[in-house]
């Protein structure tokens, strides 16, 4: 879709905001930079899909991002709530993923083992 | 707890770098949008120059300037092109950025071409980043998509195509002038300048070359005014700074901070203190060109200026924490192996010169050094600083002249007692059995690659230190810890 004019860009922009206020989903951000790759990123998300689908859990959503910057820690995600809230979660592997799901994203819980200090707002 | 500011890596992590509703919903292209409908390019211009902001890539050049400089000239054409040859050991703020957030890249060079004149644009990427290309191509197909790139932008007068040329990761190519040479397909190597790009540039035409952090920074100076970003950092420094922060540190990872951070918030605030509990020894910043900082300087504000005061430089972001463990002499060995590996050849103090100072150091760490070559290095290093034709052979010497300094002591040891206090140079330790902790059990003896280990089972063995290669075979084989290295 081409952009003729400012007016079509301000158009755009009112109705992706629009979608995006409404999407109530819990989104689960991977670290997917060459760096959260390397560290394995790929088969953790290969599980958190898995056990999405298992557990049939519905409204999350699991999107790719860039580097995070927390190297020590990765593969790193990031769980961010309807409301805003949002916890960062370190050192992930196939064994634990299962294990995060449950505590952060059907059970909604802000703190765990697993949670890695923000270090910037 | 000292808290970073994130300006250049705001999206990263955050959106979907494949998305462009994703960066337009984080207000993504409302600065390209004002200034072509809102401002003139001088308007541009000026806000950037009044922002302070300066080459993120190491130099320090405001960016204003440069973009005023290129936009003075007559031309029937003109180039934007954004470095991304990020080549610093240890470095990779840039990869980051193009990774996390392509379309901000995008757009400020899209903002550059406006406020130049300028209707095309290069990115020069290293073609060891395969993943930052892959999302680059995928953010320019999209923004061409949707009009933010190409013929007449969104409905005005301004056209601006972006493509992509891939570096063969030769460490100078980061010199804007070898980058541009390699852009026209020659050898990357350095021309003197002036003539700047800004006057003659890729095909003899005004250039602008900007590094990805720099760009990274343009859209929110755009989008909140030079007065905010003067309010962050310091006063001839504003904003922030990336730093890829490596070494013996407990939290290694990738680090914005305004300027003016002294290094002690970030080791031990955002870096969580030095691994092991090891004593903190230097801190190299610069990479290859750059210098260490010690303890006493720990509390410098970082800047530009200051970290140049002190011995060492900004560079592009590289932030390598030593400790105890490590030898001074043995690290200004090691940036020197990659200033050689790296020097392009075309200049000799910079061919040459590194070659001799490496083999210099290298006496020193086998021991083989008398007190007359300390001298013999300075001259040296003033030598190659003086005479070489680009900033990489310009600063090369400092990361020996910046231990030299603040670590004399440790390279006079290396010469005069011959031993290396990190135990790091392996020609210098001494392999040596405890007579009270060996039982003989003739294990040493049995892995020795050169059979210097003499001695019965169950009585105590000895190393002919004649023979010795300091392997450190019957080190790690000893069971009773019978074997001291000093």
């Amino acid at each position: 879709m081409k952009l003729k004019g400012v007016n079509d860009f301000y158009k755009l922009r009112d109705e992706i905001k629009k979608n995006m206020e409404k999407n109530k989903n819990i989104k689960v951000l991977v670290g997917f930079g060459t760096c959260g790759q390397a560290a394995g990123a790929k088969k953790v998300e290969e599980v958190l899909k898995k056990e999405i689908a298992d557990k049939n859990l519905k409204n999350v959503e699991v999107i790719r991002v860039g580097c995070v910057g927390y190297c020590y820690a990765e593969p790193t995600i990031e769980v961010v709530y309807p409301d805003g809230k949002s916890v960062i979660l370190g050192n992930l592997t196939s064994e634990n993923t299962p294990d995060i799901v449950e505590i952060h994203i059907i059970n909604k819980n802000l703190e765990s083992q697993y949670v890695v200090p923000r270090n910037f707002e | 707890m000292v808290k970073q500011v994130r300006i250049a890596l705001r999206n990263c992590g955050r959106i979907n770098p494949e998305s462009i509703e994703d960066y337009i919903n984080v207000r993504g292209y409302e600065a390209l949008v004002s200034c072509l409908f809102e401002k003139k390019p001088e308007d541009v211009i000026k806000i950037v120059t009044d922002s302070g902001l300066r080459g993120r890539g190491g130099g320090g050049f405001p960016t204003g300037l440069k973009w005023q400089a290129a936009a003075k000239e007559n031309s029937d054409e003109k180039f934007v092109i954004c470095n991304a040859d990020e080549g610093d050991p240890g470095a990779f703020m840039d990869r980051a950025v193009l990774e996390g957030d392509p379309f901000s890249v995008l757009e400020a060079m899209a903002i550059a071409g406006y406020s130049i004149g300028s209707n095309k644009g290069i990115i020069y990427i290293r073609a060891e980043y395969p993943l930052a290309i892959e999302r680059l191509k995928t953010a320019i197909e999209k923004a061409t998509e949707y009009g933010f790139l190409g013929k007449n932008i969104l409905g005005s007068n301004f056209s601006f195509d972006i493509e992509l040329k891939y570096g063969a990761g030769a460490f100078v190519c980061g010199e804007e002038t070898a980058l541009i040479k390699s852009i026209e397909g020659k050898r990357g190597e350095p021309v003197v300048k002036p003539p700047y790009p800004a006057q003659k540039g890729l095909w003899g035409k005004p250039t602008i070359v900007n590094n990805v952090e720099t760009f990274a920074n343009i859209c929110p100076i755009i989008l909140n005014g030079a007065e905010w970003f003067r309010k962050i950092g310091t006063q001839k420094s504003p904003g922030t700074k990336v730093f890829a922060l490596a070494g013996k540190i407990n939290k290694v990872g990738l680090i914005e901070i305004p300027m003016g951070t002294t290094l002690r918030e970030v080791i031990y605030d955002i870096g969580g203190g030095i691994k092991n509990n090891k004593e903190f020894k230097a801190v190299q910043t610069g990479g290859p060109s750059g210098g260490c900082i010690t303890k006493e300087n720990l509390d410098t504000p970082i800047d530009y200026d200051n970290l140049l005061a002190i011995g060492s430089m900004m560079g592009s972001g590289g932030m390598i924490v030593m400790d105890e463990d490590d030898c001074m002499v043995n690290f200004a060995k090691f940036f020197l192996e990659f200033t050689i590996d790296e020097s392009c050849g075309k200049c000799t103090p910079c061919r040459v010169g590194n070659k001799r100072l490496h083999e210099l150091l290298q006496e020193i760490t086998s021991g083989k050094a008398d007190e007359k070559i300390i001298p013999k290095i300075e001259m040296l290093c003033n030598t190659i600083k003086k005479a070489s034709l680009c900033g990489l052979g310009q600063t090369s010497p400092n990361p020996v002249l910046s231990t030299l300094k603040y670590f004399r002591n440790e390279y006079e040891e290396h010469i005069k007692d011959k031993k290396c206090r990190s135990r790091v140079c392996k020609a210098l330790l001494r392999y040596q059995i405890i007579p009270e902790k060996c039982n003989g059990c003739t294990r040493c003896a049995r892995n020795c690659p050169v059979q210097c280990i003499s001695g019965k089972p169950k009585e105590v063995h000895v190393i002919n230190q004649d023979e010795c290669i300091k392997c450190g075979v019957c080190y790690t084989n000893c069971k009773f810890d019978a074997i001291i290295v000093s």
